[in-house]
């Protein structure tokens, strides 16, 4: 594969983890399409998010967010530069945000439950938004909560001295599209229902 | 190094223009425009610098972009019809 065709090629870890965040974004792409489907179609679709604290939290939960990738691409370039310590540390770090952030998420979603907001009723009028809330929210922290496994393994690994910096390099691939995910269900589901 | 705090420090800006956008009394159609427009700048800007895709051989933005793209514009073939569901939505 030296030829011209192997330097046009990337490596098949890298294409394998691309074209599966690919598929995955399609599958985000679909949920968010249908909240917009049933949103449009709703009457009145409810605005429960008050400043504080609803979107100051979803706020803080994005800063979060956003500072776990910053840490995870420290990580990819340290072990780019063969430092498997700072690499494990950064790791390490990235996993204490991702931690973090679902913390922030259920005590979030713990208050909403108290508010009596569940997956086909709430207080506020179309039975749909806790579906759609719960559904499109809940799929992504499945997604924070597997990238946390994910990175646990890597960042193990990586002090044992296995792993090579490409395979740090696509686990911050997914780490990042966790992240990217969120760039458009934090404007869609909390911004543009704040409480007038 | 200093290139990653740059991309962090810019999607926290673009971040916090979109909470301040919520707060302003623009027509919700321009807000919707504007908040999606801003979260794309953002997803860009992840997928090019974090996820270094704009380091890649251009190949492999070529193949990944299209596919997802063509497949998301079929997917939105199904909100004009959004507008009819009203009648059988539950309310």
């Amino acid at each position: 594969m030296s030829s011209a065709l192997g330097a046009v090629l990337t490596s098949q870890k890298k294409l394998g983890m691309w074209l599966f965040l690919v598929s995955d974004a399609l599958t985000f792409t679909t949920l968010i399409l249908c909240y917009g489907y049933v949103r449009i179609g709703s009457p009145a679709w409810p605005h429960p998010f008050t400043f504080s604290p609803g979107i100051l939290f979803s706020t803080l939960m994005t800063f979060v967010l956003l500072t776990s990738s910053l840490t995870m691409v420290i990580a990819v370039d340290a072990m780019r530069k063969g430092d498997r310590a700072r690499t494990a540390l950064w790791i390490a770090a990235t996993i204490l945000c991702g931690a973090g952030f679902i913390a922030l998420h259920m005590t979030e979603w713990r208050h909403l439950m108290a508010e009596g907001v569940t997956l086909t009723s709430n207080p506020w009028g179309v039975p749909l938004f806790g579906a759609a809330f719960f559904g499109l929210t809940g799929l992504h922290m499945a997604h924070v909560a597997s990238g946390i496994v994910y990175l646990g393994i890597l960042g193990a690994g990586v002090r044992m001295g296995r792993f090579t910096s490409e395979d740090v390099e696509v686990g911050g691939l997914y780490w990042h599209f966790v992240d990217l995910v969120w760039m458009f269900l934090f404007p869609l589901l909390y911004l543009t229902a704040v409480k007038p | 190094m200093k290139k990653y705090l740059a991309v962090w420090a810019l999607l926290l800006v673009l971040t916090a223009v979109e909470v301040v956008l919520a707060y302003l009394h623009t027509p919700p159609a321009i807000m919707l425009a504007l908040l999606i427009g801003l979260s794309l700048v953002k997803a860009g800007s992840i997928v090019a610098w974090f996820m270094h895709l704009a380091e890649e051989h251009r190949a492999l933005a070529w193949t990944l972009i299209p596919a997802f793209f063509f497949i998301a514009l079929i997917l939105l073939g199904i909100l004009p019809d959004a507008s009819r569901a009203g009648g059988v939505l539950p309310r």
